[in-house]
């Protein structure tokens, strides 16, 4: 069982979700078949994010860098001591193999050095197989509270100008240790739109009950419109309707 | 920390067993923690635990084969220098050196991954260990170091220089702080420090402890 984490970061009008680089680390070195992950979606206690969303989005991240996991990579490399090594007891076996004048041991010695040692070399040097897995593959979203973000979202509700809270906020992240959020803060700053970040970056999700106003909030359809003062032909203003216009007379020629 | 703040962890990562059993970390800390903070700091440390323990077990090959080749080796070199002085001809005697040379890396690299097995054997065990949440470590010798040591940090009117608490650690007898004021004072975490072990360490089978890197915030 793996614990990940993901980080509801918020930004004006909404929550950008994103996992913390300890998560990226994890899941990168989790194989994709075979790993049961607990994610937790570390959020504000404020109910701006629906569960479905947070679930829905910390199932896309966990699963995206999950697929980005790649098998262990070979790290023993063949040194050139190691190298070396072989080579001279190579080198050491022909001439032993020459040399042995139909003496048996120094010609078997021989074909030890030259041919069966660089064989087993070669086996020995097969890594070991991965232990199998034990766990049923299965992906938990659990959703937790953090303060650290809850600051963030006072910080971001209190300023109502969109760099001001950025700035304030990669303040305040930087002084909580909240690296994530620092760097998306710095992202922001430089383009104020959470819906251009990079999918690797987090995944933006807008306020839900600033969606339900936005759905419900439409003027034609619950308020009355008031009309506006120049749509009135009795206020128009009559030196408007009586003014002259000079129209120049194209019939007279040219003098 | 003189600017702030920092979260280590104590836990030497070359001596974790899981054994069978759930792991759990205890977060030690003077202000209350949040669930997410607390799952942020599991997820740092077990990313850490995993990498250690995949790279080690990457790295690291079967021990048997190893042993004999470095057996074979051994029985070759042993039979070629009796050879060299019961012959009548002493020229192989001359040879001696390459025999030496030849022959008596393996038994040692065989010697080296032998006294490992049981370090790689907790590595690959790692990579199946699981933790259940994390939790405020109550009572006990962390929070009595801890308490301390903010105490002492709260109603001091000095600054609070590396070195100021590296002696309030010393004082405590609190090792795991000592540890770490220690590393930053070296400009550098020692948990990122990939040196090879020597090979006397090595022979003898004497581990290198590794910790899994700090999370510094600053400004309180």
């Amino acid at each position: 069982m793996r614990g990940a984490t993901c980080l509801g970061i918020p930004v004006v009008d909404g929550t950008v979700l994103t996992t913390t680089y300890a998560t990226r680390r994890l899941l990168g070195a989790t194989p994709f078949a075979g790993a049961a992950v607990t994610v937790h979606a570390a959020v504000a206690a404020d109910g701006l994010v629906t569960s479905d969303d947070l679930d829905h989005a910390c199932r896309l991240q966990a699963r995206r860098f999950l697929l980005q996991s790649h098998p262990p990579t070979r790290t023993w490399r063949p040194r050139p001591a190691g190298l070396l090594w072989s080579a001279s007891g190579m080198l050491l076996g022909l001439a032993l193999v020459i040399a042995s004048l139909g003496f048996w041991l120094p010609s078997l010695a021989g074909v030890w050095l030259l041919a069966l040692r660089p064989w087993m070399l070669v086996r020995a040097d097969r890594p070991l197989p991965p232990p199998p897995p034990t766990e049923t593959p299965s992906l938990t979203v659990r959703r937790v509270t953090h303060q650290g973000i809850a600051s963030l979202r006072e910080v971001i509700a209190r300023n109502l100008e969109d760099n001001l809270a950025y700035a304030e906020a990669y303040e305040v992240s930087t002084r909580l240790g909240i690296r994530e959020a620092a760097d998306l803060y710095t992202r922001l700053l430089q383009d104020p739109r959470p819906a251009a970040l990079g999918p690797d970056e987090g995944v933006w999700l807008p306020d839900a009950t600033r969606q339900r106003e936005a759905l419900t909030a439409d003027p034609l359809l619950d308020e009355e419109v008031p009309a506006r003062p120049e749509d009135d032909p009795d206020t128009i203003k009559p030196e408007i309707l009586d003014a002259d216009f000079d129209v120049p007379d194209e019939s007279e020629p040219d003098e | 920390m003189p600017d702030g703040a920092a979260t280590f962890f104590d836990a030497d990562l070359t001596a974790l067993d899981p054994n069978g059993s759930l792991f759990r970390l205890d977060v030690y800390s003077p202000y209350p923690l949040s669930n997410g903070e607390l799952s942020y700091l599991q997820t740092e440390f077990e990313a850490e635990m995993v990498a250690y323990a995949r790279r080690l077990s990457a790295s690291t090959r079967s021990w048997r084969w190893a042993a004999a080749i470095g057996l074979l080796d051994l029985i070759v070199l042993a039979g070629l220098l009796l050879f060299a002085v019961v012959n009548a001809d002493r020229s192989f005697l001359i040879f001696a050196w390459a025999f030496a040379v030849a022959l008596l890396p393996g038994p040692l690299i065989a010697i080296n991954l032998f006294s490992h097995r049981r370090r790689t054997a907790r590595a690959r065990r790692l990579l199946q260990a699981s933790f259940v949440s994390a939790g405020i470590g109550q009572g006990g010798a962390g929070s009595s170091y801890m308490n301390a040591i903010w105490e002492a940090v709260e109603h001091s009117s000095r600054d609070r220089d590396i070195l100021t608490l590296e002696r309030l650690c010393r004082i405590n007898n609190w090792a795991a702080g000592l540890r770490f004021y220690r590393s930053r004072r070296g400009g550098r975490s020692r948990a990122h420090r990939h040196r090879r072990p020597g090979l006397l360490r090595a022979l003898l089978g004497r581990r290198r402890p590794r910790y899994a890197s700090s999370i510094v915030s600053r400004g309180l």
